[in-house]
């Protein structure tokens, strides 16, 4: 069981990753943009983030950055879920610590065997 | 610069994003008569644009058709109205990165904005005249009776020199990268 956030400005993304992941016996924490998930990192402890790239107020590689600015989060595993494919990004992502690159849709299935490869449970 | 091949690869990638998130393979491209820019009362609109090239991909809406659509995606699971809304500017945003990738493939450049989800009654009132050298496509996709009525712009840059191809629909699915 990992304790995972999900970042997304999509509400129906959110509802819908959490759903899969509770299925999948995970807990699951939301926020809606880069400053939220900032802040929810902050004030809590996950073992997995899944965010978006595309998001209004703070993008989700800028908040990636400023959460490995802490060191408490330097090992801090991280997913990017997003339809940015392009190898840029993903070399961003690379820099930052992006543990994993999905892109969507996701598949549950797929990302469940994914989420236990790099989680302890 | 073959307009009808954009048309082409915008109309494809909109169907096959579509195929995608609903995973249902039933949906189809049906052309429109109607002459009008509004056909429904919620829009979503997203634009992919670079130096070489301008698109802005709408698609126009009813709540129901909206439900329809995002409940094929979850074992036919009811969804909320404001889910279900939140579920076509979703698919703009995932058929817009498919879009992006293929002109990348064509090494062009483009960044995709976020989507935009609002009342499908602004054309009503301010109805967009097609400007000269923006073609406008219209369709619809239809899946059983819930019709997504479907509209792109674009603009070409005079630098834009290389014949764009279509890749195949199954270079996106369902993609995890581990670095």
């Amino acid at each position: 069981m990992a304790k995972i956030l999900i970042v997304d400005d999509s509400k129906l993304l959110r509802t819908q990753l959490r759903e899969d992941l509770e299925k999948g016996g995970h807990v699951v924490t939301e926020a809606v943009d880069g400053y939220d998930g900032i802040e929810k990192i902050s004030n809590d402890q996950f073992s997995l983030i899944i965010c978006d790239v595309n998001m209004p107020n703070m993008d989700g590689l800028t908040m990636c950055a400023k959460v490995r600015e802490n060191p408490k989060n330097s090992s801090l595993q991280i997913f990017m879920l997003t339809t940015e494919t392009g190898p840029e990004m993903k070399a961003r992502g690379k820099e930052v610590g992006v543990r994993a690159w999905v892109t969507k849709p996701y598949t549950a299935d797929k990302l469940l065997i994914a989420i236990s490869r790099v989680c302890a449970t | 610069m073959s307009r009808d091949t954009i048309n082409s690869i915008i109309r494809n990638k909109s169907l096959n994003s579509l195929s995608a998130i609903t995973k249902n393979n039933k949906t189809e491209i049906e052309e429109t008569n109607s002459p009008q820019a509004v056909c429904s009362h919620w829009m979503s609109l997203i634009t992919i644009a670079g130096n070489e090239i301008k698109v802005t991909f709408k698609t126009q809406f009813t709540t129901s058709t909206a439900k329809h659509f995002a409940s094929l995606g979850r074992e036919n699971k009811l969804i909320s109205n404001t889910n279900s809304r939140d579920f076509i500017r979703e698919y703009c945003n995932i058929m817009a990165g498919r879009l992006k990738q293929t002109f990348a493939k064509n090494q062009i450049t483009t960044s995709i904005s976020l989507p935009i989800l609002c009342r499908g009654f602004d054309d009503l009132f301010f109805t967009a005249s097609d400007r000269s050298g923006t073609p406008t496509d219209r369709w619809k996709l239809r899946n059983n009776d819930f019709v997504l009525h479907c509209s792109s712009f674009f603009e070409i840059s005079s630098e834009l020199k290389v014949i764009i191809k279509d890749n195949d629909a199954n270079d996106y699915d369902n993609d995890i990268e581990f670095f």
